[in-house]
């Protein structure tokens, strides 16, 4: 009989509709957190979206979950407080590493795309979530929990409560946290660097609650005072079109497969990063970070020559 | 999904969407330098020479020296700004309109943008799309019933 636990992120959400409004109402007075009403309409409707379609196919993942967890698991660790705490743990390394593929493999990114897809950073940004993840191979990165015989309920119920952190760190109303938080745990900083587009901060920061898995798999940039985050797509969409944000991304891999002339092809227009093409038309984040580098090193090449040009003084007479 | 709890959430983000867009009205639309600054952000190596910028301030059309046989497009979405770097076969189909260019692209998200010009600037927008095309004359619409 499978443990019945609570559905964290359905209890949230009056928590979050609350605190979405008291952003609003600090960036009205304030001016430091933005919004614009179709945007904000979009994230939400995204959200809404999100939850129905995810409890379209819950079940599915639910009888394969546990079908796993009953024939292959290789210990029964039972559901005692320690479990919990080590499946929050186990299952926010599982969500580094979804993340990181959602990002780095196009097939995936088709679904996260949608959390990426406001130039707005905000609360209702966090609400702004896929409609197909379920189509992505992410559910396979949770197997190796079960297989340690992790009840899956107990990874459902962990992965809303990582889900529910990481609703307050999309905000700018928060400048920086106490140092030694900042140092372990995701926060409002090292998240704006995730979703913005500038070269520099392309690929960074994956973390769902603990900012240590970056700093530990080489992914972590702390944001940088001089450098203000831009947030979006670095090719923006040009449409507040609930369907056409759901949808984009697999249009797109859909032509270029269709369009592809080999296999192997068809392939990497699903498995290669985004932005990936056979001829280098289109530039990948890689492309981007090695285009900005070298204008970054140009540049300096030349303030360092205008520096070191002989200053001629006059004479004196 | 409960459907009170589907639709009562669905009010909820109406009234939200509807309190955002009251409490930040979008103030501001697309000038030259706002234009500039977005295209060479999207576009590093993109030189502007010449802008044109749509009546409503919603859109505008850059002539570019680099990239070369390319065309700038802003486009301002809610308050902020989406640009394109468009070559001939991204522009599926141009219309001229009354005192509009209506321009089609091959981009799912999107599709056209609808640019109203003063008398002076619809030729100058029009042979800059047209130049880019490479065709002179195109589809140009009587007035709409």
């Amino acid at each position: 009989m499978p443990l019945e636990l609570a559905k964290p992120t359905e209890l949230a959400v009056p928590a979050f509709v609350f605190f979405v409004i008291v952003e609003m109402i600090y960036g009205w007075k304030t001016g430091r957190a933005k919004f614009e009403g179709r945007d904000a309409l979009t994230s939400l409707i995204m959200g809404l979206g999100s939850t129905v379609s995810g409890a379209l196919t819950a079940g599915i993942f639910f009888v394969l979950s546990y079908w796993i967890w009953d024939n292959f698991r290789l210990f029964d660790l039972g559901a005692g407080i320690w479990v919990f705490a080590l499946a929050f743990v186990l299952d926010d390394l599982a969500y580094y590493w979804i993340h990181r593929f959602g990002h780095r493999m196009r097939w995936m990114w088709a679904a996260h795309v949608i959390h990426h897809s406001s130039q707005h950073y905000n609360l209702t940004t966090a609400l702004r979530q896929t409609w197909t993840g379920q189509f992505t191979p992410g559910f396979l990165f949770k197997v190796p929990l079960f297989l340690m015989g992790i009840e899956p309920a107990i990874v459902f119920f962990v992965a809303g409560l990582n889900l529910i952190y990481q609703f307050w760190i999309h905000t700018e109303a928060i400048d920086r946290m106490p140092r030694w938080f900042e140092a372990v745990m995701n926060t409002p900083s090292h998240h704006r660097v995730h979703h913005a587009n500038n070269p520099k901060y392309l690929d960074a920061n994956y973390a769902g609650v603990f900012i240590i898995w970056d700093k530990m798999f080489g992914s972590f940039i702390p944001e940088d005072r001089d450098e203000p985050c831009r947030y979006g797509l670095v090719r923006d969409l040009g449409t507040f079109n609930p369907l056409r944000v759901a949808t984009h991304e697999w249009v797109g891999i859909a032509r270029d497969m269709w369009h592809a002339k080999s296999w192997k092809d068809k392939a990497m227009f699903l498995l290669a990063p985004p932005g990936w093409t056979p001829d280098g038309s289109r530039k990948t984040s890689d492309m981007i970070k090695a285009d900005w580098r070298a204008r970054q090193e140009k540049a300096a090449v030349q303030a360092n020559e205008k520096a070191e040009a002989p200053v001629v003084t006059q004479p004196a007479e | 999904m409960d459907p009170i709890l589907l639709f009562g959430s669905l009010a909820a983000i109406l009234v939200m969407a509807f309190v955002a867009a009251r409490m930040f009205p979008v103030k501001n639309l697309l000038d030259d330098g706002r234009v500039r600054r977005n295209i060479t952000r999207y576009e590093p190596d993109a030189v502007v020479t010449d802008i044109y910028i749509a009546n409503d301030g919603k859109a505008a059309l850059a002539k570019l020296d680099a990239p070369a046989d390319s065309v700038g497009l802003a486009v301002q979405l809610g308050d902020r700004v989406v640009c394109r770097i468009l070559h001939a076969a991204d522009i599926t189909r141009v219309e001229k309109r009354d005192a509009k260019l209506v321009v089609h692209f091959d981009d799912f998200t999107q599709p056209s943008v609808s640019l109203p010009f003063d008398e002076a600037t619809l030729p100058k927008a029009h042979e800059l799309v047209s130049a880019l095309t490479g065709v002179s004359t195109d589809k140009e619409i009587p007035d709409a019933a």
